[in-house]
């Protein structure tokens, strides 16, 4: 990075922030992005059958759940379709419309701490693919609070 | 002419998840997982494919600049790079990957830019092209360039100059075993398919729905190709039954994991026995057994668990090692002081026999399991008792100066005799207890016994 422009750049991004305040997608604008969740143990090297995802909106205590998965022998679930803004937001500079839209998950798994992550975002005609890796619950001590991964980060480019 | 070091990707790369000077910690990751994180935290994965190519080989530059420059830790610093979009580029640990990058990645991951006429990568700074301009590549500049036609390396010779070339296929650091260059498909026959054979065979054994491979002789067949498809599908390759560079690196990036626990063990080999926990407390500036244990075992759980941070076995209790004990402490609880006190060697210990006692069935493999954190002696009977009797048989089989065991659960006068003469064959010190020394090296003669 140019470090010139870091901090005209800094307060820039500050000022696009307080000016602009996007508009979510509306049911006119909206197509399907995909969701892959993979799990696994000790980090890739094992995978965790029977783990259940589940795909959610809004904070832990007041979730709307938007649907459930299973992963298979290999760790993997299916493709996850979820509606995403349409294409050309992404695809034009200076879109004021987010062009993503953010989902949360829950992973559960039997013997394993449960995993929380938040803010992932689902672009329309783009599969994302989540690997989550879990902890054993035992060699975490007494009744382990799960681990959350909060992947917000701010998108403006 | 002085020797020139090539520039080779590295296996991992250590972030920074800070400003340099931060008070923050650092992860290492795979290269390859870096790349695609970085590459989807900073474009959007909707644009046009060569904008999207274009961009990845400008991250892919930057980072190799980083590393092959030391610019950071020439610095004072322990990490190679940092997150901070100020200073390198983003990253943001543990986020999910887009696919079609994630296929663009592993297609040019060992490409990189250089000036013509030198070797080091070239120092590709970006910027978004919105809020921000540079002297480099302009993001969004790339998207209406890739919609006029543009190729990727036209691209590039846009914001980088005329004079630029890239590198293609460069050595990689995880493995000796460089793609061949040509994909390797049906019909195909030779050593490359046996060892691609033998390591699919080994992924198998933990991920089962990749179907076994008949015959592990070095022919291409349908068997051999349903196999590559599965492993393709599970590892998020893209499916063409055919070993390409993708593939066979995705195969390679496995298989070194899953020998990267057993080489961790064998660095384990050489420490006396020890026992957890010590009377001395541990800290910064001391070196020697304590400090290596230390390591050693700290190193065993950042395997288990990537919250923590493996540490060098250099048996020296430096800054790393510090960072590492804290990480550790924050992690269970225990006050992040980097002292290893009393506290946090029960802590270490325990957690290690929970880790090891909790293993999924079968995590092994065909090898020998890990040390279960207690010595085992004379009187004691259970299935680490039982483990190590099945290691001592056919260990007996092979070297006629064991005497014979068998498997029964119960550490009796047998087994200690087989033990005793074990230890005074391979040196160690003959106590007819098994501590963690000896259990590995009962493992690494069982594991090159079992795997002939």
């Amino acid at each position: 990075m140019d470090n010139n422009l870091i901090e005209k750049y800094k307060a820039e991004m500050l000022n696009m922030r307080k000016r602009a305040i996007p508009t979510p997608a509306t049911a006119e604008n909206v197509s399907d992005g995909e969701l892959i969740v993979m799990v696994t143990a000790i980090r890739n090297l094992y995978p965790i059958e029977n783990a259940k995802i589940t795909v959610f909106k809004g904070s832990m205590e007041n979730r709307v759940k938007i649907t459930e998965a299973l992963t298979n022998e290999s760790g993997r679930t299916e493709r996850i379709i979820l509606p995403a803004p349409d294409k050309i937001f992404s695809e034009t500079k200076g879109s004021n419309t987010i062009p993503y839209a953010l989902y949360n998950l829950l992973v559960e798994a039997d013997g394993y701490i449960d995993n929380i992550h938040l803010n992932i975002p689902i672009f329309s005609g783009v599969t994302s693919i989540q690997r989550v890796n879990l902890l054993q619950s035992e060699s975490a001590g007494e009744n382990p609070p799960p681990q959350i991964f909060d992947e917000f980060k701010a998108y403006e480019l | 002419m002085p020797n020139v070091i090539l520039p080779v990707i590295p296996e991992n790369i250590t972030v920074h998840l800070g400003p340099p000077g931060s008070n923050a910690e650092n992860v290492t990751v795979p290269f390859s997982d870096y790349i695609k994180n970085v590459a989807s935290s900073e474009i959007y994965p909707t644009w046009p494919e060569n904008a999207l190519r274009a961009n990845i080989y400008a991250i892919i530059s930057f980072a190799l600049n980083r590393i092959y420059t030391e610019w950071y830790p020439s610095r004072g610093y322990n990490f190679d790079i940092t997150n901070s979009t100020a200073y390198d580029q983003a990253f943001v640990k543990d986020r999910e990957i887009f696919e079609n990058i994630g296929y663009i990645v592993d297609d040019i991951f060992n490409d990189y830019v250089v000036r013509q006429g030198f070797v080091q990568p070239l120092f590709t700074q970006f910027c978004n092209g919105t809020t921000s301009t540079c002297n480099g590549l302009s993001q969004w500049g790339t998207v209406a360039l890739a919609n006029e036609g543009l190729t990727p390396y036209s691209i590039l010779q846009r914001y980088y100059g005329n004079d630029i070339g890239i590198v293609e296929n460069a050595p990689v650091g995880f493995t000796s075993e460089s793609y061949p260059g040509t994909p390797l498909k049906i019909g195909d026959s030779g050593n490359n398919v046996k060892i691609i054979q033998t390591q699919l065979d080994r992924i198998s054994k933990n991920y089962p729905a990749i179907p076994k491979i008949e015959n592990l002789n070095g022919i291409f067949g349908v068997d051999t190709e349903n196999s590559v498809r599965k492993f393709q599908e599970i590892f998020s390759v893209p499916i063409s039954g055919q070993v390409d560079k993708a593939t066979w690196y995705e195969i390679k990036r496995y298989y070194t994991g899953v020998k990267r626990l057993s080489e961790l063990v064998a660095e384990g080999i050489t420490l006396e026995e020890a026992s957890l926990p010590f009377d001395t407390v541990v800290s910064e500036g001391m070196f020697g057994t304590e400090v290596r244990t230390v390591q050693y075992y700290l190193s065993i759980l950042a395997y288990f668990n990537s919250n923590l941070e493996p540490v060098p076995l250099n048996g020296v209790f430096d800054s790393q090692t510090v960072d590492a004990v804290k990480r550790f402490q924050a992690f269970y609880g225990l006050p992040a002081t980097g002292i290893v006190d009393n506290a946090t060697w029960n802590m270490i210990s325990k957690i290690y026999i929970d880790t090891v006692s909790s293993l999924p069935e079968g995590y092994e493999g065909t090898n020998a399991k890990l040390y279960p954190g207690f010595f085992l002696t004379k009187g004691m009977r259970n299935d680490s008792v039982s483990d190590l009797q099945k290691y001592l048989v056919l260990i007996s089989e092979n070297i006629n100066a064991i005497p014979k065991t068998s498997v029964t659960g119960y550490f009796g006068d047998l087994t200690e005799n087989a033990v005793r003469v074990f230890q005074e064959l391979y040196g160690l010190p003959i106590s007819g207890a098994v501590g963690p020394v000896t259990w590995y090296s009962i493992a690494r003669e069982y594991d090159a016994l079992n795997n002939q």
